[in-house]
């Protein structure tokens, strides 16, 4: 350590000082705020003096079903695209690192040119392909004899929330593969020889000493993705405006739609409030669980 | 049986040959130290045999079974890495008890294995520790356990000693020569440090670029080197080496140094007058014989060991090293004259680097 | 003395890298797909983005598309779009280098703590800032200009921005600095001398990351801005989507690539640092 706070206090204010003001007035006070509000009867809607409320507006979310749904929902979404994401990533780092080695920088490159594409782009991209006359994957599933007639996919609740996870998903996969591969490379090759010596097999050689020693890295990405995930809006907005039946209203979209469509930011900020403690809990599990912290190099 | 046959081995890394007709017979239960420096071929030797590496050519045999094609897993070999290679999130037992979980041995089969190796390498107080929490001596003992526990016919080891400290690994040195005697199995043994070489083996394998150089017990390398390389890859400080020519004196054959002096050298015949080369004499065999030393030189430094003192003198631009007993060491800058034994002189010749005498 | 070559003996690993290609390819495509899709759809003419079997390649190549939507409109919100993106990339890392040399070489004992908060703080729901947000730049008048866009995306930034400089800095010697400070440079001087010059492709990555995604942002490019004049792409793309949108799909596309190229340009060039900031941290 270079410097003590005591010694150089002013050095150490300048530094902070222009993250300090924007996370403090724009991060930190939005959430603590925020979560006042959702005691109120905030709306913009409404001049004067703020009126607490208590916990009414927690109970009508409560009892509201689209709340359950949207929870539900990007639940479901988030966790099957999370797991999709980082079991493909891993699978095909795996590939690059063992099989392909030579060209895994170049791989590596293109697949990641993949997370530059705006979502804006994919989800007009999507639109199209999962389109019920001529979309490519409508082609696709009759001329190889799936299906027999197009489908809207769009239009069926399921097929709209796979339709999602597929947007999700593929958006993710260069990043959680990137992550394994890097963890992958820090693996030092006479382990492997090791593990070979000792007579381990191809899976057992993923199972017992490949997985174990990324493991912390894998769970550390998937939970910023998931964490990411769960603000994504642009998907469901532009495609299915959470429908059909609100088969793809996501919690983002719900809160949204309560603070800037119906402009009702108290019952917004409960919701908001709501995921954020939905978010920690998840995250606390996933850590407490997830992570093993014994595993020293 | 564990005889292990290398036969007209050939290996390249795209254009580079970096093993070239490879032929060696390691006896069953034999230590043999596979030695040269870096880049000599050793470790792709070994790993070859550990079947890490692909034979381009020529064929290995493991117990008279040709085991080219073999997966290494087969081979009922095992290797104790430079860098250990223990897996970081196992505990020591764990990773002692792995090769036998991969290879299907009973649990109780393997818990008894594990404690006996444990308790010979004194780890058993150990084994609920990860590798991380270990010192470099406890890691390099559950590495070697790894490779004990399994009962193997051949052990390999890849320069195990070269990320301890001097003092462990003169330690380590023993221990490992110690277990050899009690398990007595074959066992490869690759490194770059001669002094290993020479205190381990039961028969040292001298390698260069690619090829074998000499191939003997220790003392014989150390007595008969076949060529330069040899002679001045083992011991140390290493051999001196004195240019000149082979003439007559007008009775005997011997070899004029540079500065003019002869030293007359016996059994030398006569086809090899007028040949240029190179007089080798180690340090011990070079005498301080103060009215008859042809070679005249000036003390540049004098190392006290505590046991035997190391000169290290200036000869005509060249550094040459001589040995003697402590009370008789001479000051710096003392000019000694100095005198080679009669059997410790070793010819070469010059071009070829051949030993001749 | 023959030498016979060795038989079939690593032909498994042969073997192997045969499928693992084979896979790796298909993987590829599979991403690659829809990207390529994309741009293939926007040189196509509307008529033919309908046919069925859907063209791979387009026989009537055609820029109309492109031609079409390549308006003032789009101009305007291009330069939007790259002012707010180039400026909050720009304070975003301005800040958070500051901030991270901060918290890399000073001892204080909630330093974990602040890491932490950084990192948590990127999993806040975004709707529930905006509201706070939207009523402050109500209040300030900040409202419709660019600021309300520029210090949004700079606040979404700034965390990641933290934790990617500190893991840069984290790993430069402190030898340096020490050695400096002994010569008798001011603090600050070896911060902006010495220190920052040799994190240069952390501040690359940190101001692409930034960058890029500022560029894609879309709720607060639609809350905190009404008017077209300061409207960023992706808002405006999607009030054409929602809106006028009449089925030119292959007008849509091309709209879409013209969105993604500078992006995707700007990625191409910095690659490199890029990946280094991502595993950088991740390994950590």
């Amino acid at each position: 350590m270079l410097y003590r706070v005591k010694k150089a206090p002013w050095f150490f204010a300048a530094l902070i000082l222009p993250a300090a003001l924007v996370v403090g007035f724009l991060i930190l006070y939005p959430v603590i705020n925020g979560i006042y509000l959702s005691f109120t009867d905030a709306s913009p809607l409404r001049q004067g003096a703020l009126k607490f409320v208590g916990f009414e507006n927690y109970t009508y979310l409560f009892e509201e079903e689209v709340f359950y749904a949207s929870v539900f929902n990007t639940s479901f979404i988030v966790f099957v695209s999370s797991a999709l994401a980082v079991i493909m990533g891993f699978l095909i780092a795996l590939l690059l690192h063992f099989g392909v080695k030579r060209f895994a920088p170049l791989f590596r490159a293109l697949v990641f040119q993949v997370w530059v594409v705006p979502w804006i782009c994919v989800t007009i991209l999507w639109g199209w392909m999962f389109n019920k006359e001529y979309g490519l994957i409508n082609y696709l599933m009759t001329a190889t004899g799936m299906t027999e007639t197009n489908m809207d996919i769009l239009f069926d609740q399921t097929g709209a929330q796979w339709v999602m996870i597929a947007g999700f998903t593929w958006r993710s996969i260069p990043f959680l593969m990137v992550i394994a591969l890097a963890g992958l490379q820090s693996i030092s090759t006479e382990i492997i020889e090791a593990s070979e010596l000792d007579g381990a097999r191809f899976l057992s050689r993923i199972g017992h000493i490949i997985i174990p020693m990324i493991r912390n890295v894998l769970m550390v990405a998937l939970l910023l993705d998931s964490v990411r995930f769960f603000q994504e809006m642009t998907l469901p907005l532009l495609l299915t405006q959470g429908g059909p039946v609100n088969a793809t209203m996501v919690l983002s979209l719900f809160t949204y739609q309560l603070a800037f469509e119906n402009w009702d930011f108290a019952l917004a900020s409960a919701a908001g409030t709501v995921w954020l403690v939905f978010i920690i809990v998840v995250a606390w599990i996933v850590l407490r669980f997830g992570i093993r912290k014994e595993h020293v190099k | 049986m564990a005889a292990i046959t290398l036969t007209n081995l050939f290996k390249s890394f795209g254009p580079v040959e970096v093993l070239k007709d490879i032929n060696l017979s390691i006896a069953d239960k034999e230590f043999c130290v596979l030695v040269g420096p870096s880049g000599c071929g050793k470790s792709t030797l070994l790993r070859m045999i550990a079947g890490l590496e692909e034979v381009q050519a020529g064929t290995i045999e493991i117990g008279g079974e040709t085991v080219n094609d073999m997966r290494p897993r087969d081979r009922n070999l095992a290797m104790v890495f430079q860098g250990y290679a223990l897996y970081p999130h196992k505990t020591v037992k764990e990773n002692l008890s792995f090769s036998l979980k991969m290879h299907k041995y009973k649990k109780d089969e393997i818990e008894t294995r594990v404690q006996k190796v444990a308790e010979t390498l004194g780890l058993d107080v150990l084994l609920g520790r990860r590798p991380g929490q270990l010192s470099g001596g406890q890691r390099q003992r559950v590495a070697m356990g790894r490779a004990m526990v399994r009962d193997p016919s051949v052990f390999l080891f890849d320069e195990p000693l070269s990320n301890l400290d001097a003092k462990l690994r003169v330690q380590m040195r023993t221990e490992i020569r110690d277990l050899h005697q009690r398990i007595g199995a074959t066992s490869v043994y690759v490194t770059h440090d001669q002094i290993e070489a020479m205190t381990m083996a039961d028969r040292i394998v001298i390698m260069n670029n690619g090829v074998i150089e000499q191939v003997g017990p220790p003392l014989e390398l150390f007595d008969n080197p076949a060529n330069v390389f040899v002679a001045t890859f083992l011991g140390a400080p290493s051999i001196n080496l004195l240019e000149g020519k082979v003439v007559s004196d007008g009775e005997k054959l011997g070899v004029r140094l540079v500065d003019g002096s002869f030293i007359s050298v016996p059994d030398i015949k006569s086809p090899l007058e007028d040949t240029s080369v190179l007089m080798g004499v180690r340090p011990h065999h070079l005498v301080v014989d103060p009215e008859n030393g042809p070679i005249q030189a000036t003390v540049k430094v004098v190392e006290p060991t505590g046991v035997e003192t190391f000169v290290f003198s200036e000869f005509k631009g060249q550094e040459i090293a001589c040995q003697v007993v402590r009370q008789a060491a001479p000051k710096q800058k003392d000019k000694i004259r100095l005198s080679p034994t009669k059997e410790g002189i070793l010819l070469f010749d010059k071009t070829s680097g051949e030993r001749v005498i | 003395m023959s030498i016979k070559p060795s038989s079939t003996a690593f032909s498994y690993r042969k073997i192997n890298a045969l499928a693992a290609y084979t896979i790796a390819i298909a993987a590829f495509a599979f991403l690659l797909l829809p990207v390529y899709w994309l741009v293939v759809t926007s040189f196509k003419p509307i008529e033919d983005v309908f046919v069925v079997p859907p063209e791979m390649w387009p026989h009537n190549f055609t820029f109309k598309n492109y031609v079409n939507q390549f308006d003032l409109r789009l101009i305007q919100m291009f330069q939007n779009s790259l002012i707010v993106s180039g400026a909050a990339a720009i304070l975003s890392t301005f800040a958070g280098s500051l901030c991270a040399y901060a918290i890399s070489r000073f001892y204080f004992r909630f330093k974990s703590i602040l890491l932490l908060f950084f990192l948590a703080s990127m999993a806040f729901p975004v709707p529930m800032l905006m509201i706070t947000m939207y009523s402050t730049f109500h209040q300030l008048g900040l409202l419709d200009t660019y600021w309300a866009l520029i210090l949004g995306n700079t606040a979404m930034g700034l965390p990641l921005s933290v934790w990617l400089m500190t893991n840069f800095i984290d790993q430069i010697p402190i030898d340096m600095e020490e050695a400096a400070l002994l010569d008798g440079a001011s603090p600050f001087s070896v911060l902006m001398h010495i220190v920052l010059p040799m994190v240069r492709p952390g501040l690359a990555a940190s101001g692409i990351f930034v960058f890029v995604t500022s560029w894609n942002e879309l709720l607060m490019g639609l809350t905190f801005v009404s008017s077209p004049e300061v409207r960023t792409l992706p808002a405006g793309i999607t009030l054409a989507f929602l809106g006028e949108f009449e089925g030119d799909w292959s007008e849509m596309m091309a709209l879409a690539v013209m969105v993604t190229l500078p992006v995707f340009l700007l990625f191409m060039i910095m690659q490199k640092s890029i990946l280094k900031g991502m595993t950088a941290g991740a390994l950590k």
